[in-house]
């Protein structure tokens, strides 16, 4: 080795008179006593770590949550809610294509996952239409999201029915933050690109508000075969927030509209091409707002009152239909702490108004245009010792398009902090997953894919398509869930949360083969099998019934480990095992679930303003979706320049050029690889 | 800029020398945040003028959040606030708060907190929570965590209706609204 030039020797005592001037550092702030020296100006300049404090405010909740925070959304470069939803651990998010997301948890993920609630700000995302979520237009701007918490498992009696197997949550932070005008924009992953601006400050005294507008555009992915998958997209959507306290009073203001409309490429029969089958590109004009008033009037003697109302619209129109729905909605809840009890009592009532105009494709089979859903529910948390603690809660519902006048959702759960820096929870409850309208008055053609002559499923020598009906018949899907929880601090660094589940379902939604009939004639086969002769194909009936039971069974693991305040490490593991009593004449309409999923997040603040963030994920394959398991890596950076800029870059999708991570449950659109892209986003305040 | 191999070794000395220097910043730095809400707690306690007690009178320091009153015992108890011996409290949602001198109110441990916290924002001790919104909700001092740093929000018509005097040494580092009047600027005093 060459001996130190000058040069080097000069910067090696630099280096060393930096770290020497860092030790004195060293010897306080180790302990607590040690911070008792500190001067208050000291005490507000000492970086601290949030864990243990985020961490406490969940120690004490009987499931098992996650919160997703502002700074988590920021530091991976997120600019959407599906992307958000990967951080959390646990759930499984797949992209379909462009614009469509297959988002479960604890089982049956799919487009049309119908047992996880999803809601903003108190408002329902779950459509009634069809038991799901359209995550196409489910959106607000990045920016003003102040977390999103993430429920595994059920939680009807505070969330709502529908609140199966997960709640998603996501709460939009208050106006009265982060005043001034920001400017958003740049290309954002998954080939989209946006362009925001924001304003916030008060509006009186006692006011504040916030209003923004957004512009997203997505391009074409590809399909498998090369060409294009015809899922560019665009959404354009302006919202506002008041926040106002009068006298202790909180009053609350929402407001959003969008407009755009969602690319889609269309499978659809045809009696004289290849397979039957050619596909279209079409798209779905979307629109829509909504319009939220919030209350909240804290009472004496520790208890509170808060309601909300809201009207909603939403208006989806491609070529195979139009759906216009106006939902109003009533909730209040009041909370009261006495003795050794934590009530909670509230209730509920929706009107939803469904317009459907269809197609040759979509009918509907009812007349069914109106929904009433009432519920009431009450839950006390009963703190029975110091380290013990009962959670006793009930909700009724009544809907009116279920047959069955009223649904019970209870539940119980008991809490058990043996010490402060550990807890164990168990959890038993019975959900339900109501009718809707898709269930109860929709008929669709088509919705699989057509059999053709030959095919071990078609006895006929011309092609079998099918026709899914909606029956009045159809009653919810119940289930209940057994859980156990442990969760705390294994050091001052390191903390983790286990849990174990199992789910019996009853009554799932299958169809039923009722008739195979001839088209374009109509006639059944079985009655007049001569009418083979006449037709171009045949036409299978199924109609949905509750003929299925499953059970899904499973372990997560998250751990989270703060490395000093500059490095940070999450990582889960996540078994999930479905297991569907099978008969041969029903089919389910479930989609499938990774037997396996892992992830693991890193956090690295190399300076103040910089930091460096990866999130890495292992999907097991999924044979029933016929997807194939992978791995796949994002790596961003966040810097904040000054006061004004900031940026973020990064690279999403790193491992693997493209990646079939799901496809639509149903036959409609074709199989979509999703690619890597490189992504820049830029702010601006002033 | 000349980049050869020698000028990249120059720098690499100095580099890693900071980046060493950084990690044994963060190993100082990695400190709870709440134990240094509890520290300053006591520190803001420190910066009020009391109305004149005698020496034996214990302070009281009440506490609503068991972790918190239990690490306010442990690490508080044997300390002085003007002169008189720290007494903390456990206080629970239905007690009286007439005998507080002081009244710290955690949210980090009761995330149902909000109704307690406008029963108890008005009583007459000081009032100190890491409740959002503590603050315009009437309480006196906020605790607020922003960027991985504790701040201080304090509300001035707060703590001057119940007769306080808050140490301009704590005012000057705190964001100051004053909920009654001169909210422009977003309650910025100057």
């Amino acid at each position: 080795m060459k001996s130190l030039t000058k040069t080097h020797r000069k910067h090696l005592l630099c280096a060393l008179a930096v770290a020497t001037m860092s030790l004195p550092a060293l010897a306080y702030g180790t302990t607590t006593e040690d911070l008792f020296e500190l001067s208050i100006e000291q005490l507000v300049q000492l970086e601290v770590t949030s864990v243990s404090g985020k961490s406490e405010r969940l120690v004490d909740t009987t499931s098992a949550v996650f919160v997703i925070t502002q700074d988590d959304l920021k530091r991976h470069g997120i600019r959407s809610i599906p992307e958000a939803l990967r951080l959390a651990p646990g759930l499984n998010v797949a992209q379909i294509d462009g614009n469509k997301w297959a988002i479960g948890s604890r089982g049956f993920t799919g487009r049309f996952a119908n047992k996880l609630l999803v809601l903003m700000d108190g408002r329902l995302l779950y459509t009634p239409s069809f038991s799901g979520v359209f995550w196409d237009v489910q959106h607000v701007l990045i920016e003003e999201i102040e977390r999103i918490e993430v429920i595994r498992g059920p939680g009807a009696v505070i969330w709502g029915t529908n609140a199966v197997n997960g709640v998603i949550n996501i709460i939009t932070r208050r106006s009265d933050e982060d005043p001034g005008t920001q400017l958003y924009g740049g290309t954002s992953p998954l080939q989209t690109s946006f362009a925001a601006a924001r304003n916030a400050g008060r509006l009186s005294e006692n006011s504040s508000y916030r209003a923004y507008i957004e512009v997203r555009d997505g391009d074409n992915n590809q399909l498998t075969d090369g060409s294009d998958a015809d899922d560019d997209w665009n959404l354009t959507r302006a919202g506002w927030r008041s926040d106002s306290n009068f006298d202790q009073w909180d009053f609350t203001l929402i407001g959003e509209a969008y407009t755009g409309d969602m690319g889609i490429s269309e499978a659809r029969f045809s009696a004289t091409a290849p397979n039957f089958q050619v596909v279209q590109p079409d798209s779905t004009d979307v629109g829509g707002g909504f319009l939220l008033g919030q209350w909240n009037v804290p009472n004496a003697q520790g208890a509170n009152t808060s309601g909300q109302v809201y009207l909603d619209y939403t208006d989806r129109e491609s070529r195979l239909y139009h759906e216009q729905r106006s939902t109003i909605s009533a909730d209040f809840q009041h909370q009261r702490q006495f003795d050794r009890h934590d009530l909670i009592v509230g209730g509920l009532a929706r009107y939803n108004s469904i317009e459907l105009s269809g197609s040759e494709i979509v009918t509907v089979s009812a007349p069914v245009k109106r929904n009433y859903v009432v519920n009431l529910f009450a839950q006390d948390d009963i703190q029975i010792t110091d380290q013990f603690s009962v959670t006793l809660g009930i909700k009724l519902e009544g809907n009116s398009l279920s047959p069955k006048s009223v649904e019970t959702m209870p539940t119980i759960r008991a809490l058990w902090q043996p010490n402060e820096n550990h807890t164990v929870w168990a959890a038993i409850t019975r959900s339900i997953r109501s009718p809707s309208f898709a269930d109860t008055s929709v008929r669709v053609l088509d919705v699989f894919r057509t059999l053709e002559p030959g095919h071990s499923e078609n006895p006929f020598p011309l092609p079998l398509r099918t026709q899914v009906s909606g029956s009045p018949d159809f009653v919810s899907e119940v289930n209940i869930s057994y859980e156990l929880g442990f969760r705390g601090k294994l050091s001052e660094s390191l903390t983790y949360d286990a849990a174990l589940y199992s789910m019996e379902y009853n009554n799932l939604r299958s169809f039923t083969n009722s008739d195979v009939r001839c088209s374009p004639s109509g006639v059944s086969v079985l009655l007049d099998p001569s009418c083979l002769l006449m037709s171009d194909s045949l036409i299978a009936d199924l109609v949905f019934a509750n003929k299925y039971s499953a059970q899904v069974r499973g372990a997560e693991l998250a751990l989270d480990w703060q490395l000093g305040s500059k490095f940070r490490v999450r990582s889960f593991l996540a078994y999930g095992d479905e297991s569907i009593n099978t008969s041969a004449r029903d089919m389910l309409s479930e989609a499938s679930y990774p037997l396996w999923q892992f992830g693991l997040r890193t956090e690295w603040h190399p300076l103040e303003s910089l930091s460096i963030s990866t999130s890495t994920r292992y999907v097991d394959d999924v044979p029933l979706s016929q997807v194939d398991d992978y791995w796949q890596a994002n790596v961003s950076a966040r810097w904040e320049i000054n006061r004004k800029w900031s940026a973020s870059t990064g690279i999403h999708n790193l491992l693997r050029d493209s990646t079939i991570e799901a496809r639509s449950e149903l036959n409609d659109t074709p199989i979509v690889a999703i690619e890597r892209s490189a992504f820049l986003n830029l702010s601006y305040s002033f | 800029m000349n980049l050869s191999p020698n000028n990249f070794k120059v720098g690499v000395i100095p580099t890693l020398a900071l980046l060493i220097a950084l990690s044994f910043q963060s190993a100082i730095a990695a400190v709870s945040e709440d134990d240094v809400k509890l520290v300053l707690l006591y520190k803001i306690a420190r910066f009020v003028d009391w109305p004149q007690q005698p020496m034996d009178v214990t302070f009281n320091l009440c506490v609503i959040g068991k972790r918190t009153h239990k690490a306010a015992k442990e690490r508080l108890s044997g300390r002085n606030v003007d002169g008189r011996p720290l007494r903390a409290k456990l206080l629970e949602a239905s007690d009286d708060a007439s005998g507080c001198d002081a009244l710290y109110i955690s949210e980090s441990e009761r995330p149902d907190i909000s109704s307690l916290v406008a029963k108890f924002s008005g009583v007459p001790a000081l009032t100190v929570s890491d409740a959002p919104q503590f603050s315009r909700q009437g309480g006196m001092v906020e605790l607020t965590t922003q960027d991985s740093r504790i701040g201080m929000t304090i509300n001035v018509a707060a703590y001057q209706r119940a007769g306080l005097k808050i140490n301009s040494q704590l005012l000057e580092i705190s964001r100051l609204i004053d909920h009654q009047r001169v909210p422009e600027s977003d309650g910025e005093l100057p």
